[in-house]
C-alpha cells in the first residue's frame, strides 16, 4: 500500500536512518522541500532557553522535611553503598590509590558533575577528561586538584584553589571558569569573578568574560567563546574562531572516535555548535561549510579536501 | 548506556541519582507538559510537582521506571485539573541554534517570517497526542523508543503520531498559506 510505505519512510527518514536523495525519491520533491522546512523550523524551537526550569531545591523542599531527613539517615547508614550504585549510575570511574589519591573520569562523550571535597564547589568534567586530588590536601585554607583534559568549575568562596594541568596552572578566589588544555595547548575561560593563570612563561589575572590562550610567547587575549555557562554541560559544543584541531579534538572525545586529518589544512578555523549525541548531524555542521569530505569507518574517520 | 536490569539499580532516594534525573529530565519534562497545556508557567509547577512526588516516593519507584513514573505523574496532574483551554502554542529559537544553519537551508518554499507563526499555529491545532509526540522527538530529540517508554506507548504508535503529525501539518500549512495570501 502506497500510504504506509509512505509512512514507513517518513519515519525513517525522520530518524536519520534513510538518505535525503531516497526519502526525496519516495516522496517526490515538492512534498520532500515542504516536510524539510517544517523539520528543520520545528528543530530550531524550544519553548523557553532559561525561564521556568523546575527547581531542584525547591522540589525537594516542596516535599517536606520529613522525608528530606530520612533520606539524609538513610544516605547516612548506607553511604559506601549509595557510593558504588552511583557511580554506575554516571559511570564515573573513581580509583583510590594507596596515597589517598582520588581519580574522576568522565567517559567518552559524558559529561560529569562532581562536587569537590569542599563540599560547595562544582566540577563539570568534559567528555574523556580527568581529574585527580589527594582528600588530605583539601583544607580551609588550600584546595588543589590536577586537571586533564577540559572542566568548568564553579568554585565556592573559601582558600586558595589551584588547578594544575600539565603547561598551566589556574589560580582562583571564588569563580566561575572553565579550563583545558588541548595538543599542549592551554585554554583559559573566566565567567565570573577572578582568576590567576600561571605558566612557566608568565602570569596574568583575568576577570569575568575574559579568555586568555597559552601562545610560544605567553597567555594572550582571546575572544569570549560563550556566555553564561560552557554550553557542553548542556550537551552542545560551541566555538568561535577555534582552531580545526580543537574542533576535531572535541569530536573525538565527544563521540569516542578517531579522525584521521593528514588530507586536511587544519590551519582554519571554525565558528558555530554542535550536539554531542548526534554524530551525523554534527560531521556535517563542522564539515561541509569547509568543504571538507569524510568516510567513516566503524570508530575512525578519515577527513579529506 | 543503560544498565540491564539484572545489576543492582541505583537507589533513587540517593541524592546524586535523584539530582542526575533532574538534570536529564527536568527540561523535557517541562515541554511534554508545555505541549499539553501551551501555559509555561504551569508546565513548570505541574512538572516540579511531577518531581517532588517521585522524591516522595523514591523508595517505591525504581530506577528504570523513574522516568516513566514522572510522565505518568505529570500526565496525571494535567488531567486533574480542570481547565483545559484552547491550546496555543509559542516558541523561541534554540540559544544553540545557529542562524546561518537556517539560512542557509536552501529550498524556502514558505517565506521564513510568517513561517514560524503558520506553523506554531498548525502545531497548536494538531490532535494532542500526535502534537507531543512529534515535538518531544524534534524538539527534545528523544529516540522513539525512549517516548514509548517514557509515555508507555507502543513503539508502532509512536511511529504513526509521528509521521500523521508530519503529513497533517504540510496539508494545513498548504491551506493556511493559500488562505493567508
Amino acid at each position: 500500500m502506497a500510504a504506509s510505505e509512505q509512512d514507513i519512510a517518513i519515519n525513517q527518514w525522520l530518524e536519520g536512518k534513510l538518505p535525503d536523495e531516497e526519502f526525496l525519491a519516495i516522496v517526490g520533491s515538492e512534498t520532500y522541500q515542504k516536510y524539510r522546512q517544517i523539520v528543520a523550523e520545528v528543530d530550531s524551537w524550544t519553548p523557553s532557553n532559561e525561564d521556568y526550569i523546575p527547581d531542584l531545591k525547591a522540589i525537594k523542599e516542596a516535599s517536606g522535611k520529613k522525608e528530606a531527613k530520612e533520606v539524609a539517615m538513610w544516605q547516612r547508614t548506607r553511604m559506601l553503598v549509595a557510593a558504588t550504585v552511583t557511580l554506575l549510575l554516571v559511570a564515573v570511574m573513581v580509583l583510590w590509590n594507596f596515597d589517598d589519591r582520588v581519580e574522576v573520569s568522565a567517559g567518552m562523550g559524558k559529561v560529569e558533575k562532581i562536587t569537590l571535597p569542599d563540599g560547595a564547589s562544582t566540577l563539570y568534567l568534559s567528555a574523556g577528561s580527568s581529574a585527580s586530588w589527594n582528600e588530605v590536601d583539601w583544607t580551609p585554607d588550600k584546595r588543589e586538584l590536577e586537571l586533564d583534559g577540559k572542566g568548568y568549575f564553579e568554585v565556592a568562596k573559601g582558600g586558595t584553589f589551584l588547578v594544575n594541568g600539565a603547561n598551566a596552572s589556574i589560580m582562583v578566589l571564588g569563580t566561575k571558569f572553565e579550563f583545558q588544555e588541548y595538543f599542549g595547548i592551554a585554554e583559559i575561560v573566566c565567567f565570573e569573578g577572578k582568576v590567576q593563570a600561571i605558566s612557566k612563561l608568565d602570569t596574568t589575572i583575568l576577570v569575568g568574560g575574559e579568555a586568555r590562550l597559552l601562545e610560544e610567547e605567553g597567555w594572550a587575549s582571546i575572544e569570549m567563546p560563550e556566555q553564561g555557562q560552557p554550553t557542553w554541560i548542556q550537551g552542545l559544543s560551541t566555538f568561535k574562531n577555534a582552531p580545526l584541531i580543537k574542533v576535531i579534538r572535541t569530536l573525538e572525545q565527544e563521540y569516542d572516535i578517531q579522525i584521521n586529518y593528514d588530507g586536511v589544512n587544519i590551519k582554519r578555523q571554525f565558528t558555530g555548535s554542535f550536539p554531542n549525541d548526534d554524530l551525523k548531524l554534527a560531521l556535517k555542521i563542522v564539515f561541509t561549510p569547509l568543504q571538507i569530505s569524510y568516510s567513516q569507518e566503524g570508530k575512525k574517520l578519515v577527513l579529506s579536501e | 548506556m543503560n544498565t540491564t536490569s539484572d545489576h543492582q539499580q541505583p537507589s533513587v532516594c540517593e541524592e546524586r541519582v535523584f539530582d542526575a534525573i533532574h538534570q536529564e529530565q527536568a527540561v523535557p519534562l517541562r515541554n511534554f507538559l508545555y505541549y499539553k497545556t501551551g501555559d509555561l508557567e504551569r508546565a513548570c509547577d505541574l512538572a516540579q510537582e511531577a518531581f517532588a512526588r517521585l522524591w516522595v516516593n523514591c523508595a517505591q519507584v525504581i530506577f528504570d521506571k523513574a522516568k516513566s513514573f514522572l510522565f505518568t505523574t505529570a500526565n496525571r496532574l494535567f488531567l486533574d485539573e480542570v481547565d483545559h483551554a484552547k491550546v496555543v502554542l509559542k516558541f523561541q529559537r534554540r540559544n544553540d541554534y545557529q542562524e546561518e544553519q537556517i539560512q542557509t537551508n536552501p529550498e524556502f518554499l514558505y517565506r521564513q517570517e510568517e513561517f514560524k507563526g503558520i506553523l506554531e499555529e498548525a502545531i497548536s491545532s494538531l490532535p494532542e497526542k500526535q502534537r507531543v509526540v512529534f515535538l518531544l522527538s524534534r524538539i527534545d530529540r528523544m529516540s522513539y523508543t525512549e517516548i514509548a517508554e517514557h509515555l508507555d506507548l507502543n513503539i508502532k504508535t509512536v511511529e504513526k503520531h509521528v509521521s500523521s503529525a508530519l503529513k497533517r501539518l504540510r496539508d494545513m500549512l498548504d491551506e493556511l498559506q493559500h488562505t493567508k495570501i
